[in-house]
């Protein structure tokens, strides 16, 4: 490490010094009025409708009348239930292989979990 | 070791106990005795060597006790892991790897961006698993894709953060995907970054954010200071440029993609990609230089360097290589500041005993060892060898040195041209009252009048340290990246000032972008012509193969070659702190002049070399010829790859392995589309190639692929790129199939040959048969290369026959059917990984195979294996394998008798 040695005062290098930390200073200010996009919170409850199919309960037939589930995925979701116990949200249907975010999007009013 | 070394031991002693300790820990991953009997050796060594602390040989007491408190520490390290850590329990099976569970934690950090969604890493603290909530501990890593615009506000709006407090429904996976000898294990990996599982989030309506926790509130504002210069740099720069800056600057490779990274492996330069002790000495030491402008306290100097170091590495987000190599800088130079002495080695053991306490499993890590192989070579051969050669070249006559320096005179002149100062030495002559002559190198004067001297004293130093920092790691490179880069000297070089140059014209872009847009133009223009230039100089000279190999390593017992290795390098070193070249001649022979005597010397180096040249040129390495015929099914996840070894040692490798091309990520514009391939390694490199590296193959005689799926071909391009092959064989060649024509473009790169086989062909090799019983002929570049062309060859040896079925569907199986007797076979690949569209009964009853090998993950993303063919080919009398339970399937055969292997031992009974 090398040491520099100021044997005399000197204002100008002192200046250099102080633009050098404005400098920083700026930047660090800069940095902090990022773009953070800030979205207003637009909270949507899901609308649960009076005739929606408890996935707890519900048979394989009663399953398939939902939208995009067909045979195959009822059986899973029974199997899912056997194998798992209860769903204990609805958005946790999308554990079942299948059942996509979009797909779960579409009948997510048409389900409820007690 | 303290016994050849014993008159170093005064010197260094942390460095001798750390070397203990650390021998103590690697003899306790062997030797699995009882915590009890270690702290009992250590006990019994203490005592020993606290009664005998006055005799010299108390020091090998001590010794064996620290090797005992190494393993002592080894063993309770490993045992204590709660019993609720994530890991433990699902390493116990108590719950199931892929099962859905719902967990609650907080986040210990900001979501770590990615190009198509984050990273989370939460420390976990309750779970629901079954209905039943258990308290659970441990970190968990969980990756939320958010590709389109609707998703990424979902989550913006959930506005996760450092401290919140989430509950996420997702299913977690602890498992080896690949178990393949070679392949190096995936949880071992995640041990390592102290993650216990993983897990992809399927929808933003999975996750919950509960609360927001108290945080550390400067950590937090690093944070975010981090993010935000992450979103500034992927804003202002074109996709390479963000990729390298946010990898070697803020530690986030996620946005590197896999062709700029191929670039630095293949140049032996990506750990400048990497944050590690270049970065934080580089750091640290412009830190230092800054600091000086405004205080010449020594303390004060290191007090703001290392604050503002750790800061640094806290924001990076504390990865144990950076806390390493921060930890390691921080204490070498505190050992500066406090004794301004050259105790570096020392500070060295201490760094190691302090890391190894800390995290004793990090011993076996590739990044631990690079990290001391490469500070040890620059500490203990780089920089005392530099130093001497300056003592040399700038002797002038002084009452401790009187005489020239004892060394040849070659070696004298270029120290000379390199360190003799001729202003210091004539004002020095000038303030004498005598006068003298010194006849130096002729070559200075011309350097020293073009100024040119200390440039190249700083070219040499620099070539120097980095060519003995690649002396050093030759084994480690060879072992963990299977790589030989013969201009990483160089490439080095130039990498490292370019990249130093690159990042401050970044951060003065970024700096001037947030003030105005125009003004930073010039500057991101600089950047991303700097970025060019530090990419396309090193392509340029690594498109050659040679300046790049690929190198397999040697297994079993020849794998002791590799620490075998270190020790003339070892013994070259401690010779090279005995060497004073000022030294008068000593007629007296010590114990110390034979051990170090010229002819030991001349052998020990001529050791190094052979070594050296038994990893690289790999004479021993392949495979002994055993006269049998062997087949390895790979566990490729979902895909294809069998390697097949005939009786008279040539090598077939029949598709290669392979992901569909899900990872793909379309950046910019549409006019303009910049396709993104992240950099993470694919399965021919990362399964395929390091499985046949593993065995010791630099070559594979012939590649074949069974048809152009993603899942069979793909992988043959890395294997094509990683080994030397003598051709490729194709049923079909379909010019326009994008999987194809990557393979092709390869195989023309390096020469190889294509050969098309279609049905009624027949390869031999030696005793072997290869019929080809599919597809029909059809040499037009349209012809298809889908599931139902795929080649099928039957392997014959003697009685024995195999069937290799490619992807074939219903549809050829009843094809097929038509010549039924050439279908017969001892042991059948499934066709299609098992799918219910294929195997039909009348195929499996033609074939009368004894084994049936079903190559498919563990989990497949199809379903793979259906349920029902497995019944099918199990209701016919055959023993069914998959790859995905069983990893590696070898069966080999003499022709008569039929052995079969698997690689995980657990399953295969099943």
């Amino acid at each position: 490490m090398r040491v520099r040695k100021h044997n005399h005062f000197n204002i100008y290098s002192h200046l250099y010094k102080l633009l050098l930390l404005l400098i920083c200073l700026i930047w660090i200010a800069c940095s902090g009025q990022n773009k953070t996009k800030q979205i207003l919170s637009t909270e949507k409850r899901i609308q649960v409708s009076g005739s929606a199919v408890n996935i707890n309960t519900a048979s394989a037939a009663e399953l398939e009348k939902l939208p995009h589930i067909g045979e195959q995925t009822a059986r899973e979701i029974i199997e899912h239930r056997a194998k798992y116990g209860r769903f204990s949200k609805p958005e946790y249907l999308m554990f079942v292989r299948g059942i996509s975010d979009e797909r779960f999007r579409e009948l997510k009013t048409l389900v409820k979990v007690e | 070791m303290p016994k050849s070394a014993s008159a170093n031991f005064t010197l260094y002693p942390l460095l001798w106990l750390s070397v203990c300790f650390a021998v103590g820990l690697l003899s306790a991953n062997f030797l699995s005795l009882g915590w009890e009997i270690y702290l009992i050796i250590c006990l019994i060594f203490a005592i020993s060597a606290a009664f005998f602390i006055k005799r010299n040989f108390a020091l090998i007491f001590i010794s064996v006790a620290f090797v005992a408190v190494g393993g002592l520490h080894f063993q309770i390290e490993n045992q204590s892991i709660a019993e609720n850590r994530v890991k433990k329990l699902y390493d116990q099976n108590r719950i199931i790897s892929g099962d859905p569970i719902e967990i609650e934690g907080v986040l210990s950090g900001k979501p770590e961006l990615a190009v198509g969604g984050f990273f989370l890493v939460l420390k976990t603290e309750r779970a629901v698993y079954k209905e039943s909530e258990i308290e659970i501990s441990g970190n968990v890593r969980l990756f939320a894709a958010a590709q389109d615009e609707r998703i990424v506000n979902e989550y913006e709006q959930l506005n996760l953060n450092y401290g919140s407090r989430i509950r996420v429904g997702c299913r977690l996976r602890r498992a080896d995907d690949y178990l393949n000898a070679g392949v190096i294990s995936r949880t071992e990996l995640l041990d390592q970054k102290q993650i216990d599982a993983t897990a992809i989030i399927k929808s933003p309506l999975l996750v919950e954010k509960i609360a927001e926790t108290k945080t550390f509130a400067p950590l937090a504002w690093v944070y975010e200071r981090r993010q935000n210069l992450i979103v500034d740099f992927r804003n202002n720069f074109n996709v390479s440029t963000a990729g390298v800056l946010i990898a070697s600057l803020l530690g986030n490779s996620h946005f590197l993609d896999k062709q700029t990274a191929e670039v630095f492996r293949a140049g032996g330069t990506f750990h400048v990609l990497v944050i590690s002790g270049l970065h934080i000495t580089f750091i640290g030491g412009l830190t230092l230089l800054l600091i000086q402008f405004f205080t010449n306290k020594k303390l004060w100097q290191f007090a703001i360097a290392v604050a503002f170091l750790w800061a640094y590495s806290l924001a990076v987000g504390a990865d144990v290589p950076v806390v390493r190599a921060c930890l390691m800088f921080t204490i070498l130079l505190f050992s500066q500041v406090i004794y301004r002495s050259r105790t570096l080695l020392n500070s060295l053991g201490f760094c190691g005993l302090i890391l190894l306490l800390w995290r004793p499993n990090d011993v076996f890590t590739a990044s631990f060892q690079l990290t001391f192989a490469s500070v040890g070579a620059i500490v203990a051969i780089a920089f005392p060898l530099i130093e001497k050669l300056r003592t040399i070249g700038d002797w002038s006559p002084t009452a401790e040195t009187p005489f020239p320096p004892r060394v040849p005179v070659w070696l004298k002149r270029c120290c000379e041209t390199l360190y003799w100062r001729e202003a210091v030495w004539e004002r020095e002559n000038s303030r004498q009252l005598w006068s003298a002559n010194l006849f130096k190198s002729p070559h200075l004067k011309w350097l020293e009048a073009r100024n040119l001297q200390t440039f190249a004293r700083y070219i040499f130093e620099a070539l120097f340290v980095s060519t003995v920092m690649q002396i050093c790691l030759l084994p480690l490179t060879i072992v963990y990246f299977h790589r030989l880069s013969l201009l990483s000297v160089f490439l080095n070089l130039w990498v490292g000032i370019v990249i130093a140059l690159e990042s401050f014209a970044a951060i003065a872009a970024v700096f001037l972008a947030n003030i105005n847009a125009t003004i930073a133009l010039p500057i991101i223009k600089l950047t991303e012509v700097l970025n060019r230039l530090l990419i396309s100089v090193p392509n340029f000279f690594t498109e050659n193969s040679w300046a790049n190999l690929r190198l397999p390593t040697y297994s079993g017992a020849m794998r002791a070659i590799y620490i075998f290795y270190f020790i003339p390098l070892i013994f070259l070193a401690l010779a090279l702190h005995r060497w004073k070249p000022f030294a008068l001649h000593s007629k007296s022979k010590t114990s110390d002049s034979i051990l170090f005597s010229p002819a030991l010397l001349r052998f020990a180096a001529a050791f190094l070399l052979l070594l050296s040249a038994l990893m690289i040129f790999h004479p021993f390495g392949s495979p002994k010829i055993d006269g049998r015929l062997h087949v390895n099914f790979l566990d490729v996840g979902q895909g294809d790859a069998a390697l097949i070894t005939f009786p008279n040692g040539e090598t077939l490798l029949v598709d290669g392995g392979g992901k569909a091309n899900f990872n793909q990520t379309n950046l910019g514009t549409k006019e303009e589309p910049e396709f993104f391939e992240p950099d993470t390694r694919s399965v021919g490199e990362a399964v395929v190639s390091e499985f046949l590296w593993a065995r010791g193959y630099s070559q594979i005689d012939y590649v074949l692929a069974t048809h152009a799926d993603a899942d069979h071909i793909q992988g043959l391009s890395d294997a094509a790129v990683n080994f030397s092959a003598r051709a490729a064989i194709f049923g079909r060649t379909p010019a326009k199939d994008t999987e194809f024509t990557a393979l092709h473009a390869v195989l023309q790169k390096r020469g190889i040959e294509s050969v098309r086989l279609s049905r009624g062909d027949v390869l031999t090799f030696g005793d072997v048969k290869i019929e080809v019983l599919y597809p029909p002929r059809d040499d037009s570049p349209e012809a298809a290369s889908d599931n139902n062309h795929s080649l099928v060859l039957r392997v014959i040896y003697g009685q024995r026959k195999f069937l290799l079925t490619g992807d074939i569907e219903k549809k050829t199986e009843r094809e097929l059917l038509n010549a039924s007797e050439f279908l017969q076979a001892d042991l059948v690949k499934v066709a299609h990984h098992g799918s219910r569209t294929s195997s039909i009964q009348e195929f499996i009853d033609a074939s009368k195979a004894k084994v049936a090998v079903i190559s498919v993950g563990k989990t497949s993303p199809y379903g793979h294996p259906h349920l029902e063919v497995v019944e099918r080919w199990k209701n016919s009398g055959a023993k069914v394998l998959t790859t995905g339970e069983n990893g590696t399937i070898s069966v080999s055969t003499d022709g008569q008798d039929l052995q079969l292997k698997v690689y995980n031992r657990e399953n295969i009974y099943r």
